[in-house]
């Protein structure tokens, strides 16, 4: 009997040209030359363009100050750097109004011009709120910690707000008599010389007169006698005045305001009108 | 299993929703600036009359306290009428009303001039007169806080203005036995003078010297 056997078909490996190491190495090589040329590419591209290139980080800042009769008072400068930190400064109003020896003198009219002035690097909105009222004096001793007199008439202290409709808006939904609330209706732009500093809001300071005529009296009796004492309301009493100034970015200027002052405002070709 | 990780991805989703929000608020550029100031009113006022007496005339001057306001002043006498009085001084010039009035403004610490109110007519014994009779000459005087203009110009007195009285009048009423008021209170910002005293700026400076001189 004849056997038989099938004779498995054998396949022929191919024959390998490269040893496999050698193939590892020539991926590797061609990886290493890819990254190659892209980088030099690069340089190349910088290189065309100019040999003198360089980088800079450009980062804004917001800065706003108070100014009284053409000079700075108090301001808030970020600085540019981007670093948190700012430059701050917190004066007082009025100092320069008396000269040496002088009191002052109800019924005069003294020059206080107000005015506000973008000391950063990005354009912005600005706002002031003004506040007038009167405080207890101890021996006319300046106290920031007196108490407040509010049976006295802030109308008494007037401060002469000029340029109201033009450049300047009141929002007579948050002023009260101790408080005006005004809005610049511009940009007020950033590096601009002076055109920085908006047009004046308050242009000159009166202690009415008429207060010399607000007294109160008593009376009394003394056997055939009475007495009536007169006592001047207004006499040894303070009065203050006192402006916070507040600035918003001018991008995204509707949703800035209304989130930073809580003010529904809109901007319409860089002009601010309040929204009631 | 699924639960948890749909309560992981419900509180991711609200995570990010606040966090949303906070980073657009965070991102608006602010900033502030604030400065205060003010001055203590001074409007008090204390004047007080100075009278000297001889030879029938009486001197009188009216001060006003150092560091007080500075005030108007007006003098007016009365005596008997059998013995007219004459009004000379410095400074003085007679109104209309009987009353004399110093032009210019007496500061804090200054005085008037010296008025002199001479007493004509002396009634002698010839007359009836009997040695210890009494007669008075009273001055009178009254300050008013000087006013000023735009320009820090002081206004003319305006001795008819009105007092505005703000507050709810206080009546006191001491018992018989108190002390009296004395006649030469200064006034200042006080007034003193009869019960129902109207409402007029000028603070009485009180009666003055009352005595004008005895019988010879």
């Amino acid at each position: 009997m004849k056997k038989l056997i099938m004779k498995k078909p054998t396949m022929k490996k191919p024959k390998r040209l490269l040893p496999p190491m050698a193939i590892y190495g020539l991926f590797a090589l061609a990886v290493v030359m890819l990254f190659s040329s892209s980088i030099g590419g690069a340089r190349a591209a910088l290189t065309y363009y100019s040999e003198t290139y360089s980088s800079r980080v450009q980062m804004y800042s917001i800065g706003v100050s108070l100014l009284e009769n053409g000079n700075p008072v108090s301001w808030r400068n970020y600085d540019s750097a981007g670093n948190g930190r700012w430059d701050e400064e917190t004066g007082e109003l009025l100092t320069g109004l008396l000269s040496d020896g002088e009191s002052l003198t109800p019924g005069k009219t003294y020059r206080e011009e107000l005015c506000v002035e973008n000391t950063g690097s990005i354009n912005q909105y600005v706002r002031v709120r003004i506040y007038k009222y009167w405080v207890d004096s101890v021996d006319g001793k300046d106290d920031k910690s007196s108490e407040r007199l509010r049976t006295l008439s802030p109308d008494m202290i007037d401060l002469h707000l000029v340029n109201l409709g033009t450049d300047w808006i009141e929002d007579t939904q948050a002023s009260t008599e101790e408080r005006t609330v005004l809005y610049y209706n511009k940009v007020l732009p950033a590096e601009a010389g002076e055109a920085s500093r908006t047009p004046l809001f308050a242009d000159q300071l009166t202690i009415d007169g008429e207060l010399a005529k607000k007294v109160s009296q008593t009376e009394s009796a003394n056997g055939k006698y009475t007495t009536i004492t007169t006592t001047y309301l207004y006499n040894g009493v303070k009065f203050v005045v006192k402006a916070e100034v507040d600035a918003v970015q001018e991008h995204n200027a509707e949703d800035a305001i209304l989130s930073a002052w809580g003010r529904k405002v809109s901007v319409d070709g860089g002009t601010l009108r309040l929204v009631d | 299993m699924m639960k948890k990780i749909w309560y992981a991805i419900a509180a991711l989703a609200v995570a990010a929703i606040m966090t949303a929000g906070l980073g657009q608020a965070w991102a608006y550029f602010t900033t502030y600036a604030a400065a205060e100031g003010g001055y203590t009113i001074n409007l008090g006022d204390r004047t007080e009359i100075t009278e000297g007496f001889s030879d029938w005339t009486k001197r009188v001057t009216v001060t006003n306290e150092a560091g007080a306001a500075p005030v108007y002043v007006r003098v007016k006498a009365f005596g008997p009428s059998t013995c007219p009085l004459t009004y000379t001084g410095s400074g003085w010039t007679a109104g209309e009303d009987g009353y004399y009035y110093y032009g210019t403004p007496v500061p804090g610490g200054g005085n008037t001039e010296v008025l002199n109110i001479v007493i004509n007519n002396i009634p002698t014994k010839e007359d009836g007169l009997e040695v210890g009779d009494q007669f008075n000459v009273i001055v009178i005087y009254e300050s008013t806080p000087v006013l000023y203009d735009e320009g820090g110009n002081p206004l003319p007195a305006d001795w008819n203005a009105t007092l505005d009285v703000v507050t709810s009048m206080e009546t006191v009423r001491p018992s018989e036995s108190e002390t009296t008021v004395s006649p030469e209170t200064p006034a200042g910002s006080e007034t003193t003078g009869a019960s129902g005293e109207d409402n007029k700026p000028g603070n009485k400076g009180g009666i003055s010297g009352e005595e004008g001189g005895g019988a010879s």
